[in-house]
């Protein structure tokens, strides 16, 4: 009797618990909830490559790329280049930081040395950034003019200006206070004020009224983390959450008819492709073996299969409108992949595995699960295509989508002979050929190629912008055909988007608040 | 938990040798055990019949065909009976071959623990003091470490794959083992037949393996049907976090995790699968529980 | 006395052991110069490697590297995180509180339903309770816990709006989270509490008790629940490993900040300093609670006092 009636109340309890969570109700000054799929590693610009979105939300550059992708001036009001390693900046007068520090000459001087500095000492994560924008000093010439002496030429400095890791900082604060404080208690000059971040609560953010555009017209934001996509949706689904990226194009029609929420689907400048490491297998070195696997994979059925139809087969390497529209994705070809890899000299085994001096052309191929649209699937489909020709996948593996970012960062260290990856734009020519330059930090592959080098330095030396175009289409023209990477496409982007909320999507698919969240009902 | 606590139970007497009459009479009383065993006998027909039970080729992508419901009838007249994936492969056919790796997965693991776990076990419990302590020590170190972070780790190092993931189930599932047998050990070294053999000089080895071992196999068949129900639901966790098996290769464990973002649209990707997983680990605990009983019933307060 | 000294001892022994596992972990592959700069190394000159290597004393025997390693993480020094650049020591215990509330919410959970339901279903066999108990038991050990977690989502997140579906922050949050880690340790609690009961009930103490009169209610808790708990104080020890190391899944799920997908990302990134000061805080709160648990133990039965 006894245990009856315990069983009971406690039961009781735990219903009486749960009635009482009840669904707050909704109002417009409830704050916008966005979902990422991983916590920041830092808020501090210099210290983290993964966590852009968050970074020009709270901070702001010199120059930025507006949502159309063209670079204006920011905090820089002009620009103007006194010989080709010399270049002036004018600061817009008047801008203050969110604590208040005036935003001047100095604390430009500051954030460009701070920077040369930890990247000497071998700190922060700026292999990227230093290594698109090449300065030897940043000099004060007056409170609101700086002068930025270059190591080299670069006729497209103000895009290597853009990049999150240069964002301003006010000197005082950074000076005062040590890294390991800073980096969860940022200050900078963005359209929103850092609040207060806890992991699994998210990042508080607030409308900073200041801001040199204007207050955001969204006034609370809370950023949080949920790696796990199905649960993403589902935060989504119940009226939890406002905006999240990556929503699978399956979806997209049962997510349509949901109450409450719609999915937006937008073009983006993320190229799709799969790395080739070079240096792992000797087949991988061939350009034949490489044009071979691009012709066994037949991408216009990925793309109209898994994409539902919204991405486009081409070769994409450089961003319109600087594309060359002529270029020919290679064609959907298995005999003609295998004619190549028997002049290349791997001929089919017994198991009909292709071999050459007893090496298997078998390969490793990694993928990320939901860091792309149906990127585990697509690598099953590529790995059967393949096997069709004769290349073995030895071992298809999932990767978790932080390490892979992780991986990224550090320049594809830990990638094994194939890759799901993807770039995003640059919105140069310059830029974009940096993906499998050798020295950049965007080129995972470790290919290496003299003639396209030699190419690339001409170009990116090259002041006279009317040869501009050709050195360009010469240049991806080139790389294509070389085939560093099996070409794909450009993902579109879905973003699930509550009802109540405006939203403007970028085509870089950038989510910087202050410029993306157009309003709350 | 220190090892020296966990006492296992100490047997009076050693239960005597079930005659198979007496064990056949047992089992069809048992209505648990006997759906039990059917629903296993179903699952290794399965995995051993695979290739001529699996109506269509489990591999076979064609993105044409994804994401149809069950009992669809593509051109060619082949039927779907529990319809195609996101890449078009046949779910029955796949839910039969994921019946041969689930299996291989759980068995071979156990069978790697069982073995490891059954020998430190004798010879901690039989010679005792230094070597006892020893073994005991080491399985408190390895239970102090959390089975699937420790897995995660070797597993990043060393690449994933099926036979990756059989080393590390098997090489981190001894310790259970280990403590029982060596509980059971304790206990029977003081029988009097042990004591005998000891008195007319018989080789400790000889002693161990011809007189002790065929008295502790009880607890270790035991044990072992726990120890595969949990290795099933281990290698759909793996998968889950991205580490089990290859995405191509057709494990329960894997189509699970990977259907879990078309619940809402797309049911027969995850409940066939998640049925797999929960009715075999159910069968394989309810007939677990009846050999316990039968068996040895004392080894109920500690399994 | 003796005995608790002893169990200090082989406490001890156990985190001695628990650092030369998180130690070796860094030499699996070989020389960890090549492991942390994994592809970078391609661009460095051989001394810039070497230089490296001597820089991180990679290159010092590693019995000398051990009694540094040992040396440094006795003062809480385990290392810098070159992903979080901050020390791999606050990288972890900045998750840690998140993993042990979640923890321990999933462990009072599991024995306060799980031991109640269990004498319930022991006290009256073979009855509709009795059945429905068995049931849960059952299915609570038969489902992959990321199912239940996406199902328990889909029911009371999205259809019925009762909780938060993801993150942390309020005892709400917990909720989820906490059923689904403890869904397999309360079956298995549950399922112990029952035979062991059902076991106690048939022996000759208890039926003497019954026979000189005492209450039933008496006999079933003074004299039967007190024996029983001693299985299930046995498997609470080995269920906080099982809680400990099943949180990666929930905290995945539920996008819990805990230690578990710390560690994950950090085994991705090749950070191994943060991998290993992750590994040993958890074995030293395992160790340490188990030592408790333990004493507790004793407490409960005194006879290992004397047997120990």
């Amino acid at each position: 009797m006894n245990q009856i009636r315990l069983l009971r109340s406690s039961l009781i309890a735990l219903g009486l618990g749960l009635a009482t969570v009840a669904p707050a109700a909704r109002a417009a000054d409830k704050p916008v909830v966005v979902l990422l799929n991983a916590e920041p590693v830092s808020m501090d610009p210099m210290f983290t490559q993964a966590d852009a979105h968050l970074i020009l939300t709270i901070h702001e550059t010199l120059f930025r790329l507006d949502n159309q992708g063209k670079v204006v001036p920011a905090i820089a009001e002009s620009i103007k280049m006194l010989d080709p390693l010399t270049w002036e900046i004018k600061i817009r007068p008047g801008l203050t930081f969110h604590n208040g520090e005036p935003i001047n000459a100095d604390a430009a001087v500051f954030t460009f040395d701070r920077a040369k500095k930890l990247f000497a000492e071998g700190k922060g994560d700026l292999t990227f950034a230093l290594g698109a924008l090449k300065y030897k000093t940043m000099e004060k010439v007056d409170d609101l003019t700086v002068k930025l002496n270059m190591s080299e030429p670069d006729p497209v400095i103000t895009a290597h200006m853009v990049n999150p890791e240069l964002s301003l900082l006010p000197p005082k604060y950074y000076t005062e206070n040590p890294p390991e404080k800073v980096a969860f208690a940022p200050v900078g000059a963005g359209g929103y004020k850092f609040v207060s971040y806890k992991a699994g609560q998210g990042v508080v953010l607030k409308a900073f009224d200041k801001y040199r555009l204007g207050k955001p017209p969204v006034d609370d934001v809370i950023v949080k983390a949920v790696p796990e996509v199905a649960t993403r949706i589902s935060e989504l689904k119940a009226g939890s959450a406002d905006l999240m990226v990556g929503v699978p194009a399956d979806l997209k029609p049962s997510l349509d008819k949901t109450p409450g929420m719609k999915v937006i689907v937008a073009p983006s400048y993320r190229r799709l492709f799969v790395a080739i490491k070079q240096g792992r297998h000797p087949a991988l070195a061939d350009v034949r073996v490489r044009q071979a696997m691009n012709h066994a994979v037949n991408c216009e059925e990925i793309a109209s299969a898994l994409m539902g139809g919204m991405a486009k087969c081409n070769i994409d390497l450089i961003n319109t409108p600087y594309n060359n529209p002529g270029l020919k994705p290679f064609a959907y070809d298995p005999a003609k992949a295998k004619a190549l890899l028997d002049a290349a000299g791997w001929v089919p085994g017994k198991d009909g595995i292709r071999v050459k001096d007893g090496v298997r052309l078998a390969l490793d191929f990694d993928t990320t699960n939901g860091s792309y649209l149906n990127d585990k699937e697509i690598a099953q489909v590529m790995a059967d295509s393949w096997k069709a020709v004769g290349i073995e996948i030895k071992d298809l593996r999932v990767i978790d989508n932080a390490i892979n970012s992780q991986m990224r960062a550090k320049q594809g260290a830990g990638y094994r002979d194939l890759m799901n990856s993807s770039s995003g734009p640059d919105y140069t020519c310059q830029g974009d050929l940096l993906l499998v330059q050798k020295d950049s930090g965007s080129n995972r592959m470790s290919w290496v190629d003299d003639k396209f080098e030699a190419m690339f330095k001409a170009f990116n030396q090259e002041f006279d912008q009317s040869k501009w175009q050709k050195m360009c289409w010469d240049a991806e023209a080139y790389v294509a055909e070389q085939a560093p990477v099996i070409w794909m496409f450009t993902e579109p982007t879905l973003y699930g988007v509550s009802d109540r909320l405006s939203y403007e999507a970028r085509p870089d698919g950038r989510m910087y608040l202050n410029l993306v969240l157009k309003g709350v009902k | 938990m220190s090892a020296d606590a966990d006492l296992a139970p100490a047997p009076a007497t050693v239960a005597p040798k079930p005659r198979r009459s007496r064990l056949l009479k047992r089992f069809v009383g048992s209505k648990a055990a006997v759906v039990s065993a059917i629903v296993l006998a179903v699952v290794l027909i399965a995995a051993l019949g695979a290739p001529w039970l699996a109506p269509n080729d489990p591999f076979a992508i064609k993105l044409i065909q994804r994401l149809k419901p069950p009992g669809w009838v593509n051109s060619a007249g082949a039927t779907f009976w529990l319809g195609t994936d996101a890449l078009g492969r046949d779910v029955l056919s796949r839910l039969i071959y994921g019946a041969r790796v689930s299996l291989i997965v759980a068995v071979s693991a156990l069978a790697i623990s069982g073995v490891i776990g059954l020998l430190l076990g004798l010879v901690s419990g039989y010679f005792g003091g230094v070597v006892d302590d020893i073994v005991m020590r080491i399985a408190d170190i390895q239970l102090s470490f959390p089975t699937i972070l420790l897995a995660l780790a070797i597993m990043a190092v060393l690449g994933s794959g099926l036979d990756k993931l059989i080393l590390v189930l098997g090489l981190t599932g001894w310790v259970q083992y280990g403590r029982i047998v060596r509980g059971q050990v304790l206990a029977i070294k003081q029988e009097e037949f042990v004591l005998a053999a000891r008195a007319t000089g018989e080789r400790q080895w000889r002693i161990l393996f011809q007189h002790i071992l065929p008295n502790v196999w009880s607890p270790v068949i035991v044990v072992a049907s726990f120890t595969m129900a949990s290795n099933i639901v281990a290698e759909a966790s793996l998968s889950f976090l991205g580490v089990g098996v290859s995405p191509s290769v057709p494990s329960w464990g894997t189509m699970l995790a990977d259907g879990r973002q078309y619940i809402g649209i797309a049911e027969w990707l995850t409940i066939p699968a998640g049925l797999a997983i929960s009715l075999t680990v159910l069968s394989i605990n309810l007939l677990g529980d009846w050999l316990r009983d039968f068996l040895d019933p004392r080894l109920k307060n500690i399994l | 006395m003796r005995y608790v000294l002893r169990r200090l001892a082989q406490s001890v022994i156990v985190v001695f052991g628990v650092s030369i596992v998180a130690f070796g972990l860094l030499f699996l592959t070989g020389d960890p110069t090549e492991v942390i700069l994994g592809d970078g190394a391609d661009r460095m000159t051989v001394d810039q490697i070497q230089e490296f290597r001597a820089k991180m004393g990679f290159d010092r025997p590693w019995l000398v590297q051990y009694a540094s390693f040992v040396g440094k993480a006795l003062q809480g020094d385990f290392g810098y995180s070159f992903i979080r650049h901050q020390p791999a020591y606050e990288v972890i215990v900045d998750k840690l509180p998140a993993t042990i509330q979640l923890a321990a919410f999933a462990f009072v959970l599991s024995l306060v339903i799980s031991i109640p339901l269990g004498v319930l279903s022991a006290t009256r066999p073979n009855t509709t309770v009795d059945h429905a108990v068995t049931a849960l038991t059952l299915a609570g050990q038969s489902i992959p816990s990321f199912w239940l977690g996406i199902l328990l989502i889909l029911f009371f997140g999205v259809e019925l709006k009762w909780l938060p579906i993801s993150g942390s922050g309020t005892w709400k949050h917990l909720v989820m989270p906490g059923i689904t880690l403890a869904a397999f340790p309360m079956a298995r609690n549950m399922r112990l509490t029952r035979s062991s009961m059902l076991d106690f009930m048939q022996r000759d103490f208890v039926r003497t008790a019954r026979a000189k009169g005492i209450s039933e209610r008496r006999v079933v808790y003074a004299h039967v629940l007190r024996n029983s708990l001693l299985p299930i104080v046995t498997a609470v020890g080995l269920e906080l490993g099982f809680l400990l190391g099943g949180s990666v899944i929930v905290e995945t799920i539920f996008g819990w900040p805990g230690v578990g997908r710390e560690i994950v990302a950090a085994i991705g990134s090749k950070d191994f300093f943060v991998v290993q000061a992750g590994v040993i805080m958890l074995a030293l709160i395992f160790a340490g609670v188990n030592l408790l648990i333990d004493l507790v133990y004793v407490w409960v039965d005194p006879r290992i006092r004397l047997g120990g």
